[in-house]
């Protein structure tokens, strides 16, 4: 009796956690899958897409009888399209400003508001207000709030004692820093790296709110031009191949990242 | 005794010192963050006359409201409609939207966490991973899915609804409700979206939660009769409030400040939240920046507002969910 309900409520959650799994499935991994047969094909003909005349018949959900070329539109953008290769050096270029710029302002604000002074939260609200509004309205510097929140959090985390050891082992206040309180600091540096790195690589809404792509594409990213491309030129085996390109650089940084904390917490 | 007064002396001298610099600090890099909103509010009360580069850091002359109205309302002689509509388009998107994905989230959760099945323990990383992705690389097929379904299904719908008869007071029911549809060009089909790349960031909030109550506790309730949704209702559900409140917060403000997927899914300028209305703005051909900044003020202000009321909660959120971006 009592085994049967138990069943019947498995069941129940099996069948309530499916919808999920099946939209994440389709919306996550079929999409990117779609997008990755799509960088493939010789498809940049003109189909308006955000405009909704009707469709050629050869129009399905699938990507449209087009020609195969394998990887021609990666070695196009990668060899050869200029545009691309200055997005490229942006991204890679922005991208460890940003990370070095955030986690240099996050760790000294975080140590300056661990010094036990008056009016912490004050401070920690206006360092933090920037996260709650969109890039449209604050840049993007001002988002080291948020390495300043981790910071701090893994300030709290290192108990008193053992700096207090070092200290009364004659240690100077620096050395207490450099040697004792910043290596127990080192996992969140990585969860700080990992989270600010797929940040910067996947900025859009900064290049477009600011100037679109600037003269001689001087601020353009890899994303806004893949919505250059697609939305605006229609270009779609080219846009899937740079989107595929994104994913991947995003891939490399947060996949092990991900494996590594999902084994670490199944030891816990 | 000397000797050592004069030194704790030097040790005060020192801490006083310390916490000068400390004090200095702060308030410089406060300043450096609050000059985006100093320039932001200063602009956005000027007129357009007095908009330069050059005064850009200078107070207005005086205090005059006509870009906040401007902003609002729109201008007629000048053909612009104004942000009012497309604010409302926001509310109307980000309360079901919030709402539904903290729901979900919440039961996602509590399965995962409570009634772990076969293969959970590969699916939950895998939920996780949706989070990092590009949106970039799902946009095309995602506009295109929408975009079929719309023309085959979803569009009898719309007119289906817009064609109901209903007594005059009602008048406003149909359209509303057509708007929330899930298809291309609809709020409900931002909503849907928004929903659906929710799943994983709420999912791994809820799940850590949960994760965190004894098993016991569970256990103990079964073994009283409980059932899968007792169990959730009496027991877990107001356990959690503190991450209700979290993940509520997470969504609106990530959903009130989405730009990418509102861009393309919106193509109507009647449904546009007031992100894709404030680009659009900036986007004409001459710039009004003290509209611009008006406009921007306002689409800032009810994240704002959220952060000012519930900020501890806010930073909690931001700390539960440190994997996501």
């Amino acid at each position: 009796m009592s085994v049967r309900r138990l069943d019947r409520d498995r069941i129940i959650a099996i069948l309530l956690i499916f919808p999920s799994i099946l939209a994440v499935a389709v919306f996550v991994y079929a999409f990117i899958a779609w997008t990755g047969w799509a960088s493939l094909l010789k498809w940049n003909d003109m189909l308006p897409l955000r405009s909704l005349p009707p469709l050629p018949k050869s129009w399905a959900i699938f990507p449209p009888r087009a020609a195969l070329t394998g990887l021609e539109n990666f070695v196009r953008l990668l060899a050869s399209d200029q545009r691309f290769q200055t997005d490229l050096k942006n991204t890679v270029v922005f991208t460890v400003l940003f990370i070095v710029a955030c986690l240099a302002l996050g760790l000294l604000l975080a140590v300056l508001l661990d010094q036990k002074i008056r009016g912490e939260a004050f401070f920690r609200a206006i360092f933090l207000f920037p996260m709650s509004v969109s890039f449209i309205v604050t840049g993007v510097v001002w988002r080291s709030g948020y390495t300043m929140a981790l910071y701090l959090a893994g300030l709290r985390g290192i108990p008193d004692e053992l700096r207090e050891a070092g200290r009364v082992d004659g240690a100077s206040e620096w050395q207490v820093f450099r040697h004792i309180t910043l290596p127990l600091l080192q996992p969140v540096t990585l969860s700080a790296i990992i989270i600010l790195g797929h940040i910067s690589l996947k900025i859009f809404d900064l290049s477009s709110s600011m100037t679109g792509p600037g003269a001689g594409f001087s601020t353009d990213v890899p994303a806004y031009y893949l919505f250059d491309t697609v939305f605006r030129g229609n270009h779609f085996a080219r846009g899937a191949a740079i989107a595929i390109l994104l994913l991947l650089m995003v891939s490399v940084l947060v996949v092990p990242y991900l494996i590594y904390s999902y084994r670490t917490e199944v030891e816990r | 005794m000397n000797a050592r007064r004069a030194l704790t002396g030097g040790v005060h001298a020192r801490r006083l010192l310390s916490h000068a610099v400390t004090y200095v600090l702060l308030i410089a890099a406060a300043i450096f963050f609050l000059l985006p909103v100093y320039v932001l509010v200063a602009t956005s009360l000027k007129s357009y006359a007095e908009v330069n580069l050059s005064t850009m850091w200078n107070l207005p002359g005086g205090l005059s409201l006509d870009s906040f109205r401007e902003a609002w309302l729109g201008d007629p002689s000048k053909g612009t409609i104004g942000l009012s509509a497309n604010f409302w388009n926001s509310v109307k998107l980000v309360i079901p939207g919030s709402i539904i994905s903290t729901f979900l989230g919440s039961i996602n959760g509590y399965i995962l966490a409570k009634w772990k099945f076969r293969g959970a323990d590969v699916i939950f990383p895998l939920i996780l991973f949706g989070m990092f992705i590009p949106y970039q690389s799902v946009l095309i097929p995602l506009v295109s899915l929408l975009q079929v379904w719309t023309r085959s299904v979803a569009a009898g719908w719309i007119r289906g609804v817009l064609a109901w008869q209903v007594p005059q007071a009602l008048g406003w029911l149909p359209p509303l409700l057509a708007n929330y549809i899930p298809a291309y060009g609809t709020l409900g089909g931002l909503v849907m979206v928004h929903v659906i790349y929710g799943i994983p960031i709420t999912t791994l909030i809820f799940r850590n939660y949960y994760a965190g109550i004894p098993n016991e506790l569970v256990e103990a309730s079964k073994i009283d009769g409980a059932h899968f949704f007792g169990i959730y209702r009496y027991i877990l559900f107001p356990l959690s409030v503190p991450a209700f409140v979290v993940v509520l917060i997470w969504q609106f403000t990530s959903i009130w400040n989405e730009f990418l997927f509102a861009v393309v899914i919106t193509s109507k300028a009647e449904v546009q939240p007031i992100t894709v209305a404030l680009n659009n703005l900036a986007g004409s051909v001459i710039v009004q920046w003290n509209v611009q900044m008006a406009g921007a003020l306002m689409a800032a202000l009810p994240t704002l507002l959220v952060y000012l009321i519930l900020g501890r909660y806010f930073m909690r959120g931001l700390l539960a969910g440190a994997l996501k971006g």
